[in-house]
């Protein structure tokens, strides 16, 4: 078969759009000047946020384009310009009045270097630490702000290179000193007036962080969470006083001391804010506050006269008031923990909500509204707390959400978590939560089934379309229905039975990790082994370089056993057609299908090119329901429900595989980033995007379907660094215009009122776009309704009268137009607003031209044709 | 050759708390006094060691004491204030207070005037000059009792706490010239301890665990501090001022730093420094001596510390040496208690049919889990030891107790000895010297007394290899008795020691064996003198004194001839008695890692089988070589050799040793206090709340 491939074939203006899930978290935040908002650095943008409500109010960008921004700081005397400083050294004063850019200057940084870290000394220079990247130690030197030029060069304080630094500044002696701390046993203290005059602190566990006062006291945290205040006249090594603040247990990474220097506040692996009274304040000495039960691991912590501002690894920050009452959180989309990461839990678009629900931090799903661009709230599905890490476990197994699905409708959402440590039984639960629109919480538990596959973890869920029953595939080789039922009086979820496929050899529980001999000590709990990582950096494999990068490291040992082999049954993807009375379900390289009735095997489909296992498998929707569509690890297959073959493959190495259930389109991704929307009748396109995204970078990992109208889709991406992407049809420029408001800085209270306005015009737009969905969602009643039941259904085509097959025909020919015909079941569905007026299409010229035989031998062609099946041809069908 | 030794473990003499301390910065000696009013005086100046003990006695305490130059002062519930005659160990003088119990006690750097507190809220002064203590003044009646008192540099100021109040005092005119209120929150706090700094600076400790600073002429805080999680008992200041450290019922020792960041006088401040965690029971009392922490308390131990580097040394609370005899011949052991004296037989280990030593196969290893927050561990020097791996042998027969003996109306024990042959057992209270004659017949054992004429009390006994003659010292005169079973002992001989030993209480009577010219025998006081003597023909004769090194000998022992002396600063002495010749010893070269010695050895011995010595201290037994003790001093930047046989050095280490003694030529006993069975006996600690630590430990 040879197909022919239009480029850019009915194609619009695609844009990609960088939605969400940008990190925020990986620089030191700061407080502007009166303490109002907060600028976060995201990559190469400053973005400032109101404290008080969590906005994003607007943002400040460099003149000339630079990779990131290493540090932003208000000078102390000369406040009302913000300067950053990029990671080649380029100085970007902005006036934060209105935010313009006010001056740039490249500072003078030694060739080749890269800036890790920015502190400005006084009004007129600033401190840079570069690292060269053949070079073990960082370079450090006091620069010019105005010139750029090197003043002085701190030859004799050697600070290692590591992805942990810390670098604070305070006076002491009435001269400027820097104390820095990058993740090895030392305290480097330097006088920054006398490049001679330095000190260096050894402690016997690592030091993470360190902080300084005005007055000239200096707070080091280390590894074993102890904080370590330093004061006195530490340059000169006389009669200084150590003071230790032991209460965290792990490692410490955050020490701030308040603007006084009265409260130091630290914070660490623990997820508690501590706040700490020192000085003489004689009514409160030694006096600790807290914020227990932050959502993730404490990176940073920044203060102004009255507010805390505290850095999470959940990509979040939290703003709490001097008496640790949290105010806001500013929160961005992603903040998974690696297990999640590498998992890669589902993307949903949940059409009601009009937004997405994307995985969040260990144990919860996150909803991101697609028209705001905000993080709604968290969905608390695994409902626990979370596991404290010890010094012997410092990131122990959590319980994590491993699938998530909704049906079409978003009536039901199934989430499944998994928590197996290789030490205690695994956990497993299926949680089946109702969707509540006008309830506080969208979501509300209704069934929850603890081991619903037997300690075996989920791979695969599947909802019919109404919602009635469900499907789970799990990794004990069986897939189990669910149906929604009452029980006791209660609706509940329950068990129908449980399916597996049996080669005629006895079944036995095939996953050996339930089996294994478990032990019942307590490892560690008590006593002080020396960790090795609470004062040796180890390289490769350091645990804390580890946790302190977690936001974005990728590598877990739950990613490998999830690729290990499980045994030739193993299951993938499971899928209900689309009037729910067939079931399809891969068992190893054999994709099964099932009746969701009866509960009984119907058929097996089996095919050389898809072994060794399958992935995913879906059911077309509308006018594609008689076809299944199945990607293994390198193709991705076509089957024709009514003969059983297939009726197309590609090799294309896909990875997500995802069914838009409101058209007849579907969309894959492959490892290249490859994105390809298609439909199931043909092996074309009808949008597609090469390497998307650069897959060096990072993968995509899941995708979604948005709101999708009959020539457009929207669609959305996620990498599995979290980050949210939408590939949108362009539309106008009004974003530019957008751009500007942010640049300036509202003029009153009003015209930050209107700029929110604009934002709902975005929503009207949508409105916009409905009614267009309305006038051309014409669909024949008769058409729909025969496309709609279920395809085995179909009585056979030569039965099948000729006008229907005319029109089938027809609609073949001009698929685009004539096969976007929103079923019945779905008008019933959607609300009120939506209800379409049903044209009734076919017209009579159509039936009367058509040449009823030459089309049936056309059709009985291609269907011979499809049968024969050259990979060879079908490997380049999308351009491969 | 390998040695069996008897790890004997059943010597637990009760251990006694400390209650007080005093130490004199001028000779540098330490007076500490126990619970059970025994005051013990220490010479730290080296290593520490025990110079002088008096015994305690019922009913009695010490609350506090003092140095006026060499004279001890102390007060006691009693009301009254004692000066203690040392030479003798008694009481010289005694003058009552008014106001009843005295609490505390201060002695004004000129060493002129004593201060002491009562319980009625009266201070009395008194003069101390000129060898005598003269009532001077009262202070002004205050309400409540006085618990500490402390004068400035220059005496004209006292300092007193007491519940809820700290009080300046002019000392000139007896008034008071200010009054702190500490209460706080209409709660009692109770002020166990003050300083006084140069500055006019007052340290306080209370009882809510605040360490606060206040301003003495004004009288107000100049900054607080509550890292004590309960009581301070005590603050110590360093002699420069610039540090200070501060304990209590809390037993963890917080020290502070007075820092200054900005140059000026304004700047300066004191902040919170290390924290040390080396007792687990209250901390009573807290002495700066130059580098080195002094700490003490209800655990008994002598702890001294120092930071930086951290270090730490413990001394055990034991019964003074000598605290065991023994007699090789029967393998009985008699161990010292404060009042009562046990003699035990050894046990034996099993031989089999070819009369090998049958070794225990399965080698116990001893896992070493450190618990979180636990004690800082004692700073030992490098483990030099050539054996790879103790092996335990089978104990056929344990040890068994034969008798004990309880001293007359419960005095404690001054010294005891059993004679070599075993029979007699010898022991003197400070008023009664008893001698008993221990007889078995068969398997019964039955005490009998012996007469013992001729001699009231002793400070020292020794008895010659015949076990016929004892020589006992008291009171500056050396006593010699012949001693017969059944007759009784009396004393044939006297002679006095006054001209030969300026201080009159011994530390140490050792004797020889018989030569063919008789018995010599070794003398030395606490201020340093050794003498000489000679015993023949029933005659003590003074010989000559050995010339006198700056600092006491802390063992002496004569072996092949030879006088051997050890002093409390390492250095050992080799004395020629014939040919009234000396040297320090090893004569060339020095023993390897003998100067990193922190303990004052407490035994010499001769190596039965080899040609070596074995001293001995409360924590190690050191084997020196005497013929390979001449190769140098390794390099210190090596790691130490796996194997040391070159160096000729062998040190075992031991927790706590008691006593140690030779049974055979290849066989010995280690008479072991181990610190699990002091703490055993010690009251419970201040519980403290640990995160994630399982109770039992």
């Amino acid at each position: 078969m040879v197909v022919k491939v239009h480029e850019n074939r009915n194609e619009k203006n695609y844009i990609l759009n960088r939605k969400s899930g940008r990190s925020i978290i990986e620089r030191r935040p700061v407080f502007s000047p009166d303490g109002e908002s907060l600028v976060i650095i995201v990559e190469n943008t400053l973005r400032v946020y109101n404290i008080y409500t969590g906005d994003w109010v607007r943002s400040l960008e460099t003149e000339t384009a630079v990779n990131t921004i290493i540090g932003a700081e208000f000078p102390e005397h000369q406040n009302y310009n913000l300067f950053g400083c990029s990671n080649n050294g380029l100085l970007t004063t902005w006036t934060w009045e209105n935010g313009a850019v006010l001056r740039e200057i490249a500072l003078q940084i030694p060739h080749n270097n890269q800036v890790v870290s920015f502190n400005i000394i006084n009004e007129s220079d600033c401190l840079l630490l570069t690292a060269h990247p053949m070079k073990k130690f960082l370079h450090i030197g006091s620069y010019n702000l105005k010139t750029g030029a090197l003043n002085i060069e701190y030859v004799d304080t050697k600070v290692p290179k590591n992805d942990i630094l810390a670098v604070s500044m305070g006076f002491c002696n009435g001269e400027p000193i820097a104390a820095i701390v990058s993740g090895y046993c030392k305290l480097h203290v330097q006088n920054l007036n006398r490049p001679e005059k330095s000190a260096l602190l050894r402690s016997k566990y690592r030091l993470l962080s360190v902080s300084m006062s005005k007055g000239g006291a200096i707070a080091a945290t280390d590894t074993l969470g102890r904080t370590i205040v330093y004061r006195g006249n530490i340059c000169d090594h006389i009669n200084v006083g150590s003071e230790v603040l032991h209460w965290h247990a792990l490692p410490l990474f955050a020490v701030h001391f308040s603007k006084v220097g009265s409260y130091i506040l630290t914070g660490g692996m623990e997820k508690v804010l501590v706040k700490w009274t020192i000085g003489s304040l004689a009514q409160k000495a030694n006096e600790k506050k807290f914020i227990p039960r932050l959502p993730g691991f404490i990176r940073y912590i920044t203060t102004s006269n009255d507010h805390v501002a505290v850095t999470l690894s959940n990509n979040s920050v939290v703003i709490a008031n001097m008496q640790l009452h949290v105010t806001t959180t500013i929160l961005e989309c992603g903040g998974l923990s690696s297990v999640t990461r590498s998992l890669g839990s589902s993307l949903i678009y949940h059409k009601k909500l009009s937004s997405l629900i994307v995985p969040g931090r260990t144990g919860y799903l996150q909803l991101f509204s697609t028209t705001t661009d905000k993080v709604l709230y968290n969905i608390d599905i695994t409902e626990v707390n979370h596991i404290p890490s010890e010094r012997y476990n410092i990131l122990p197994v959590e319980t994590e959400v491993t699938c998530a699905a909704i049906n079409a409708s978003g009536l039901w959402l199934v989430t499944s978590e998994y928590r197996y440590d290789g030490t205690n039984y695994p956990e497993e639960k299926l949680k089946f939560w109702s969707t509540h629109y006008n309830a506080s919480s969208s979501f509300k538990l209704n069934t929850c089934v603890n081991l619903s596959h037997g300690g075996c973890d989920v791979v695969s869920i599947a909802l019919s379309r109404k919602g009635d029953f469900c499907i789970t595939a799990g990794n004990d080789q069986k897939f189990r229905i669910w149906k929604f039922s009452m029980e006791k009086g209660k609706n509940r979820w329950l068990c129908l039975t449980a399916c597996y496929y049996s080669s005629g050899i006895a079944h036995y529980l095939s996953n050996p990790v339930l089996n294994e001999f478990k032990h019942g000590d307590i490892l560690g709990i008590g006593t002080v082994a020396e960790r090795p990582y609470l004062s040796q950096d180890q390289n490769e494999n350091d645990m804390v370089r580890k946790v302190w990068n977690i936001h974005k490291s990728n590598i877990n040992d739950r990613m490998v056993e999830q690729n290990s082999y499980k045994g030739d049954n193993a299951m993938g993807g499971v899928a209900i057609s689309q009037d729910g009375s067939l079931i399809a379900a891969w068992f190893g390289s054999k994709l099964t299908l099932w009746d969701s009735h009866l509960c009984n095997l119907r058929t097996t489909l089996s095919h050389p090119a898809l072994r060794p296992k399958g992935r995913e498998v879906q059911f077309g929707n509308m006018d594609a329901a008689h076809y299944l569509v199945c990607t293994t690890d390198y193709c991705l297959a076509v089957w024709s429900l009514l003969s059983l073959t297939m009726k197309w493959m590609v090799q294309n190495s896909p990875t997500c595989l995802v069914a838009d259930p409101f058209s007849n389109r579907m969309m894959v991704v492959n490892q290249d980033n490859d994105v390809f929307v298609f439909t199931p009748h043909d092996s074309t396109p009808v949008l597609s995007r090469k390497r998307l995204l650069d897959p060096e970078e990072g993968a995509i990992s899941q995708c979604a379907f948005g709101n999708t109208t009959r020539n457009d889709v929207t669609v959305y991406l996620l990498r599995n660094n979290s980050e949210l992407y939408s590939l949108e049809p362009e539309r106008s420029s009004k974003k530019q215009l957008e751009a500007i408001t942010h640049r300036n800085l509202p003029a009153s209270k009003f015209s930050t009122l209107l700029a929110e306005q604009q934002v709902s015009e975005v929503t009207s737009s949508a409105v916009a776009e409905i009614q267009q969905l309305n006038q051309e969602s014409l669909g024949h009643k008769a058409t729909s309704l025969f496309l709609s039941s279920s395809s085995y259904m179909v009585p056979p085509v030569t039965s099948l009268s000729t006008s229907f097959l005319e029109l089938i025909s027809g609609c073949q020919e001009v698929e685009e137009i004539d096969d976007q015909q929103p079923a019945m079941e779905v008008d019933a569905d959607t609300s009120d607003d939506e209800e379409i007026p049903k044209v009734s299409a076919p017209k009579p010229e159509q039936l009367c031209k058509a040449n009823y035989e030459k089309i049936k031998e056309k059709k009985l062609k291609k269907l011979l044709e499809n049968q024969v099946l050259d990979l060879n041809v079908t490997a380049d069908v999308f351009g491969l | 050759m390998e040695t069996k030794v008897h790890r004997f473990r059943y010597y637990n003499p009760k251990p006694e708390s400390i209650v007080c301390v005093s130490y004199n910065k001028t000779n540098k000696v330490l007076a500490l006094a126990r619970k059970n009013a025994s005051i013990e005086i220490w010479d730290i100046k080296h290593a520490p060691f025990l110079l002088q003990f008096i015994p305690g006695a019922e009913n009695a305490s010490v609350e506090a004491l003092g140095w006026v130059n060499e004279r001890l002062l102390s007060t006691d519930l009693g009301g009254a204030l004692l000066e203690w005659d040392l030479d003798k160990r008694h009481i010289k003088k005694t003058v009552m207070l008014t106001g009843y119990a005295a609490w505390c006690l201060d002695v004004n750097d000129n060493n002129t005037a004593v201060a002491v507190g009562t319980e009625q809220g009266y201070v009395n002064i008194y003069s101390v000059e000129n060898d005598d203590i003269v009532y001077q003044k009262l202070f002004d009646k205050q309400e409540g009792r006085i618990l500490c008192c402390k004068f400035d540099k220059t005496g004209n100021v006292l300092v007193t706490g007491s519940i809820d109040t700290i009080r300046v005092w002019n000392v000139n005119s007896g008034h008071a010239t200010c009054r702190i209120s500490c209460k706080r929150r209409g709660k009692e706090v109770i002020v166990w301890s003050v300083a006084i700094l140069s500055d006019n600076v007052i340290v306080a400790g209370d009882s809510h665990g605040r360490l606060s600073f206040w301003d003495s002429v004004m009288g107000d805080q100049v900054e607080s501090f509550a890292t004590q999680k309960a009581d301070i008992l005590s603050v110590a200041i360093s002699d420069d001022e610039k540090s200070l450290y501060c304990s209590g019922i809390d037993p963890i020792i917080t020290m502070y730093v007075k820092v200054d960041n900005t140059g000026d006088q304004s700047g300066i401040q004191w902040v919170k420094n290390i924290q040390r965690n080396i007792h687990e029971h209250d901390v009573r009392a807290l002495v700066v001596s130059g580098e080195r922490l002094i700490s003490v308390g209800a655990d008994g131990y002598l702890t001294l510390s120092s930071y930086p580097p951290k270090k730490v040394m413990r001394i055990p609370p034991m019964i003074p040496s000598p605290r065991t005899s023994f007699c090789a011949m029967k393998k009985s052991l008699l161990l010292r208690y404060s009042n009562h004296l046990e003699v035990w037989q050894l046990g034996s280990y099993a031989r089999d049919t070819s009369g090998k030593i049958v070794v225990n196969s399965d080698i116990k290893q001893e896992i070493l889990t450190k618990k979180s927050g636990a004690l800082e561990n004692d700073t030992t020097l490098i483990h030099v030891n050539n054996h790879e791996k103790e092996r335990s042998l089978k104990v056929t027969e344990e040890p068994i107790k034969l008798v004990s003996i309880q001293t007359k109306s419960k005095k404690e024990i001054i010294c005891s000895e059993m004679a070599p042959n075993g029979d007699l057992i010898v022991y003197s209270t400070d008023s009664d010297i008893r001698m008993l004659k221990l007889d078995e017949d068969q398997g019964n054992i039955s005490l009998r007394k012996v007469i013992v004429s001729g001699v009231k009390a002793c400070d020292g006994i020794v008895f010659t290899e015949d076990s016929s003659k004892m020589i006992v010292h008291h009171n500056s005169e050396l006593f010699l008795l012949q001693v017969d079973p059944d007759a009784g002992a009396s004393v044939i001989h006297s002679v006095s020691t006054v001209k030969h030993l300026k201080g009159r209480p011994i530390l140490h009577l050792v004797i020889s064996q018989k030569y063919p010219q008789g018995y010599i025998l070794a003398i030395s006081n606490v201020k340093g003198d050794i003498s000489v003597w000679g015993l023949k023909n029933k005659k003590l004769c003074h010989m000559y004194n050995v010339p006198k090194h700056t600092c006491v000998p802390s063992s002496m022992a004569i072996i092949d001839g030879l006088l051997v002396i050890v002093y409390v600063d390492q250095k050992v002495i080799e004395y020629d008695i014939l040919k009234e010749a000396m040297w320090s010893w090893p004569q060339h070269g020095s023993i390897p890692f003998w100067t990193s010695r922190n303990m004052a050895a407490k035994t010499i011995s001769k190596h039965p089988a080899r040609n070596a010595y074995v001293f001995t201290d409360e924590v190690s037994i050191w084997t020196v070589e005497k013929t390979a003790s001449q190769s140098v001093e390794p390099n210190k930047k090596k790691v130490p050799m796996k194997n040391n046989e070159r160096l000729g050095v062998n040190v075992t280490p031991v927790k706590y040793l008691a006593g140690f003694h030779w049974i055979a030529e290849d066989e010995a006993v280690i008479v072991e206090v181990l610190p699990e069975n002091i703490i055993m006996q010690l009251p419970p600690v201040m519980v403290k709340q640990r995160h994630n630590i399982s109770t039992k430990i």
